[in-house]
């Protein structure tokens, strides 16, 4: 049994339990906060120390069947990155619930738990781990989603669950399938139904994409994530643009190539159809988030928007892409954060929720409106800001796969990503008459847009930090 | 290297912390000076070039500081000296312009990047910062229309930013590398690349047919700004354009092409502004229109340069030679129009007159600059106006079906020479229509004289010794270029034909102005149809009005199917209530399915199907 993937995947179990410890005063502060950091150095401890790829089996549930963990390239992609945020995610959570003062310490149990529940899903060695922790981090989020306690925040809870469960389901069947078919739902490079009929392939990737499709919000199935803004700020930053919805897209990942495989993929023949499906996603939510007038709610079709580009890169099934998309999977999760974090700060500074009111609240809160420009330059795909280098490896990715409608596609979702972002910033620093003050550095709710944003440039700058892991991911996946 | 191209930017950001005007001008000034001795200390050989690449891993960023990239870099950080200058007497001294001072520094940035870029990475880097830095300069004044011309400036400069990445993509994709001279493979797209970019740099040259910000952006912005803009921001336009040429050098056949595309478009865009700017009262606007009428001067010389290929020495040398005249005539003629704002506080040019007398200085430097972009011998525009035509007569020789461009060629610089009439005699001739504030000569009233006169000062220098210019200067920084005919020229410039020309230029000029004024031709309003804008509206308010039928059925479909769904659950919840036996105790009660509520019920019924589904599905691979 693996030390570091106990630590990363257990030890927030206990975190969350010391959420709870009386004698501690601070422990709801502090208990989270040290738990993600184990956790980060843990995750990176993984691809330090030799022997990180093997499984370690935790609990033989029945033959064949088990619960088991390991940390190969994506798993510890998607787990360093949710791990990595973890830490300025909680930072933040500290500071907006010390402003809203509303059942910390159980806000906290969930938000620790839910580090359980990604770390499991992003770190499982077969799919029966996987679908595990996927119905967990559903269950353990819904509390989040809820936690204002409102008629609204019941109402997104409720659909919430609704989507996530009847998702869930979905990917139930779709593990039967498999087991019923292959015999075993360990993960191997190539997967597991090379020599299916084509038939059940199509049925078994269908069934996943509807599945993991719910949590990665492709276009029909997406209605749960705009409606769960309701829920605080920390937590849509953390859960609705990295977490849960990196879960869905991870989920995709994992089970197209890992279960699937490259090979049988495909055999089914269904990339175009799938591929059309992300585009629409693509081009259909930055047109909502147009609409939108509420700050949270044009991230979040932001988001859907987005998660189209990753979507669409495991749907090709052609390696450039999909290394296209595994950049943005980690430069969206970083961007989208940042842009959270000062929706949030805004709020809780403010008071203001919505875009049109926004006027001269760049020279209220110029770092945070600073940190909101970049992160939205870097959505719209400007030089060099991390989120140009998605669009340019997923543009030669189009080109080698030879799919240039590809192109256009991003090309004008990068133009309406500009007609939605770029009215905030004009808004923000060109309307009004505010004088210029600053909000002053020390709350973490400041600070920790401040420093995604300059991470976002320097990933920017700095295309080393990612690409080599990315390219190795998509090297395990596709042989 | 590196250092000396971001030093506008980091005194910009400096600005930010200096709440005084003066101050924040001081800084940059000593930004400026210290980026232009750098770049002179590069030219001379004095200072290496160290730091010139910026390697990244998995990066690299690389400066050149040699050849017409250099030079226009030097005219750039000119143009911002002199802006600078006229920023102290433009802005109140003690309103908060830090914005405005960093926007102005990033801009100036952007520029010096995009012209010391050593592979079209590095330029394009510098003109997505150039682009947005801009914008803000646009909508600076936060005034209506400023924010409608920002807009349209932002959302046309992100379009065109777009396809020069797809270009971009392109030619790494094909040639893997970024160089200004990569070669290409037999399969290469090279029309299609060449095609995309120059729609992408042409929006920042003020092409016909994606002009239309122009002349919306640079009227708004702040006079010391649009200076900029109009004069040296427009011209990384037609830089990228010669950089396309170059780039398609390598594929004779396509290069021909595409140069008579250049050609044509440059022949359209210099009639359309000069016939706009005929039409316009208000001096900016009008200045505007000549901004886009003057680059297509420049775009026929290039396209003339490419169309003949390694004969087209005269079009190339003519084309960039009117760059930089252009670039130093054009923002004095907007820092003086500026300047009569100041006083008179509009440019509504049949309202003003008689200003000669109470600007006397502005006056003289606005002789200088008029009769540097009509083409007075002497002057600059005279000479880069005359070589390009002798090109164009060159490419009139190959081709003749071209003939008409010629004569074309003359009728728009008659009609720029009418134009500049209107605007000297209009504005500064003649008696004074209404009162006017003389100035207060203080120390920001010189140094606005003094910004202006460092560029009336260029504009001689350039158009003094012409043949030293273009042969000794020009010729030797486009080196690289012989395809493009860098190597095959020779400078004629003063000779009776090239005065004949202008003069004849000069006399239907006139002729024009007589019969405009005479039976009152430039107050002619166009019909709103013939404007792109129009049409670009409609499109727009179309998507608008359509987009929100859509969400309104959409949504009225979605509260339908709510309200259906909140009747099953109520009566959902009523059944439920019904079979509940009403326990007494509160364990009972606990444990009654009463508190079992809708979501609960919802994960059992799923898990429920979940079996259901199992079962079938078993035997379906059995």
């Amino acid at each position: 049994m693996n030390v570091l993937i106990l630590i990363a995947v257990a030890l927030p179990v206990l975190g969350a339990v010391a959420v709870w410890l009386p004698s501690l005063r601070r422990a709801p502060l502090v208990a989270p906060l040290l738990t993600a950091v184990l956790v980060a150095l843990a995750v990176a401890g993984l691809k330090l120390m030799p022997g990180g790829g093997e499984t370690s089996t935790w609990w033989q549930v029945a033959p064949g069947l088990s619960i088991a963990f390991r940390a190969d390239e994506a798993a510890w992609l998607f787990a360093m990155l949710a791990a990595a945020l973890w830490v300025p995610a909680t930072a933040y959570a500290n500071s907006y619930m010390a402003h809203h003062r509303h059942k910390v310490r159980r806000f906290f149990t969930f938000f620790t738990l839910s580090l359980t529940a990604t770390m499991g899903i992003a770190l499982s060695a077969n799919f029966f781990t996987l679908y595990l922790f996927y119905e967990l981090l559903t269950f353990v989020t819904w509390p989040l989603v809820i936690h204002n306690e409102t008629p609204g925040a019941r109402r997104a809870g409720r659909i919430y669950l609704i989507y996530s469960l009847a998702g869930a389901a979905v990917v139930l069947a779709a593990m039967v399938a498999t087991w019923w078919v292959a015999g075993t739902l360990d993960f191997t490079p190539g997967g597991l139904l090379a020599g299916a009929s084509p038939a059940v392939i199509r049925l078994t990737v269908i069934l996943l994409t509807l599945g993991f499709g719910v949590k990665a919000a492709v276009m029909p199935l997406h209605a749960w994530l705009p409606a769960a803004m309701v829920a605080p700020t920390p937590v849509s930053a953390l859960l609705h643009a990295v977490a849960v919805v990196n879960a869905g897209c991870f989920g995709l990942l994992r089970t197209f190539y890992s279960v699937v495989g490259s090979a049988a993929l495909e055999a089914a023949a269904l990339s175009t159809s799938l591929l059309a499906l992300a585009s629409i996603t693509i081009i259909i939510g930055s047109i909502f988030a147009l609409r939108q007038d509420l700050l949270k709610r044009r991230l979040a079709y932001s988001t859907v928007s987005q998660l189209g580009y990753i979507t669409l890169g495991v749907f090709s099934g052609s390696p450039g892409l999909l290394l296209g998309s595994l950049m943005h999977f980690v430069n969206h999760g970083l961007m989208k954060i940042t842009l959270f974090f000062c929706a949030g700060a805004i709020i809780t500074r403010t008071g203001i929720e919505h875009i049109s009111k926004m006027e001269g609240i760049g020279r209220r809160m110029p770092w945070v409106m600073g940190a909101f420009t970049l992160a939205a330059l870097g959505m719209v795909g400007i030089i060099p800001i991390n989120g140009f280098q998605s669009k340019w490896f997923l543009f030669q990715g189009a080109l080698t796969a030879g799919r240039p409608e590809v192109i256009v596609i991003l090309l004008a979702s990068a133009l309406l990503n500009a007609f939605y972002f770029f009215p905030i910033i004009g808004a923000a620093f060109f309307k009004g008459e505010e004088k210029w003050q600053s909000e002053g550095l020390s709350s973490a709710l400041i600070w920790t847009p401040v420093l995604t944003a300059a991470l976002c440039i320097v990933f920017g700058l700095i295309p080393s930090l990612l690409h080599p892991f990315a390219a190795e991911t998509v090297q395990s996946l596709i042989n | 290297m590196w250092l000396f191209v971001l030093a506008p930017l980091f005194a910009g950001v400096l600005c930010l912390a200096l709440r005084d005007l003066r101050r924040q001008v001081a800084l940059s000034v000593v930004a400026c000076l210290f980026a232009g001795g750098g770049l002179i200390g590069l030219w001379t050989g004095v200072l290496t070039d160290a730091g010139a690449e910026l390697v990244l891993p998995g990066a690299r960023f690389a400066l050149s500081a040699q050849g017409i990239g250099l030079l226009l870099a030097g005219f750039a950080l000119l143009l911002w000296l002199a802006s600078l200058l006229f920023s102290l007497s433009w802005f109140q001294p003690h309103q908060d312009n830090s914005r405005y001072m960093l926007l102005l520094g990033a801009t100036c940035t952007g520029i010096l990047i995009t012209f010391l870029g050593a592979d079209f990475l590095t330029l394009f880097l510098g003109f997505e910062l150039m682009s947005l830095a801009s914008w803000g300069l646009v909508i600076h004044t936060q005034k209506e229309d400023a924010y409608s011309a920002g807009g349209l400036y932002l959302y046309l400069g992100m379009g065109g930013g777009l396809l020069l990445l797809t270009s971009l993509a392109l030619l790494y994709y094909y040639t893997g590398s970024f160089a200004f001279d990569a070669r290409f493979p037999e399969t290469a797209p090279v029309a299609a690349i060449a095609l995309l970019m120059l729609a992408g740099f042409g929006v920042k040259a003020g092409m016909v047919p994606v002009h239309i910000w122009l002349p919306e952006a640079h009227p708004a912005a702040p006079v010391p700004a649009s200076a900029l803009l109009s004069g040296i921001l427009i011209k990384t336009g037609a830089y990228g354009v010669l950089r396309t040429l170059g780039l398609a050098a390598s594929v004779p056949a396509v290069l021909q092409n595409l140069g008579l595309t250049v050609l044509l478009l440059g022949i359209i865009t210099m009639t359309f502004g000069v016939v706009m700017a005929l039409l316009q009262h208000e001096a900016k606007r009008m200045l505007a229109f000549h901004s886009i009428s003057q680059m297509g001067y420049i775009l026929t010389g290039l396209g003339v340069a490419a169309f003949l290929g390694a004969q087209g020495g005269e079009g190339l040398v003519g084309g960039v030679y009117h760059m930089l005249n252009h670039s130093v005539f054009k923002a004095l003629l907007f820092l003086t129009a500026g300047a009569v704002y100041l006083h008179a506080h509009h440019l509504h040019m049949y309202k003003l007159g008689g200003m000669y007398r109470i600007l006397p200085f502005t006056f003289a430097f606005a002789l200088v600059a008029a009769m540097g972009i009509t083409g007075f011998p002497g002057l600059n525009g005279f000479a880069s106006k005359t070589i390009i035509h002798h090109g164009l007569v060159t490419a009139v020789q190959a081709l003749p079906r071209l003939a008409w461009t010629e004569k074309v060629f003359t009728v728009v610089s008659a009609g720029t020479v009418c134009s500049f009439i209107k605007f000297i005699w209009f504005i500064f001739a003649g008696e004074p229509k209404e009162e006017v504030t003389p100035p207060r000569y203080t120390p920001a009233t010189w140094m606005m004289v003094a910004g202006m006169g460092l560029l009336a000062l260029a504009v001689i220098a350039l158009g003094v010794f012409p043949n030293f210019v273009s042969e000794k200067v020009l010729v030797p920084a486009l080196g690289g270029l012989e395809a493009l005919g860098a190597g095959h020229f020779h400078a004629h410039i003063y000779s009776g034909h090239s005065l004949l020309d202008i003069g004849k230029a000069f006399a239907l000029g006139a002729v024009i102005f007589v019969a405009g004024v005479r039976w009152h031709l430039f107050h002619i309003s166009l019909p709103q149809w013939l404007s792109m804008r129009y049409w670009g509206q409609l499109v727009v308010q179309g998507a608008e009005a359509s987009l929100t039928g859509t969400e309104r059925g959409w949504d009225r479909l979605m509260a339908a199917l709510d309200s259906k769904l909140e009747r099953w659950e109520h009566a959902g919840e009523e059944l439920l209530q019904q079979m509940d036996c009403r326990p007494r105790s509160r364990l009972e009660r606990a444990m009654s399915i009463i508190n079992l509520n809708f979501d609960t019920m919802l994960v059992m019924a799923v898990l429920g199907l979940i079996l259901l589904l199992y079962f079938p599905l078993a035997s379906l691979f059995a």
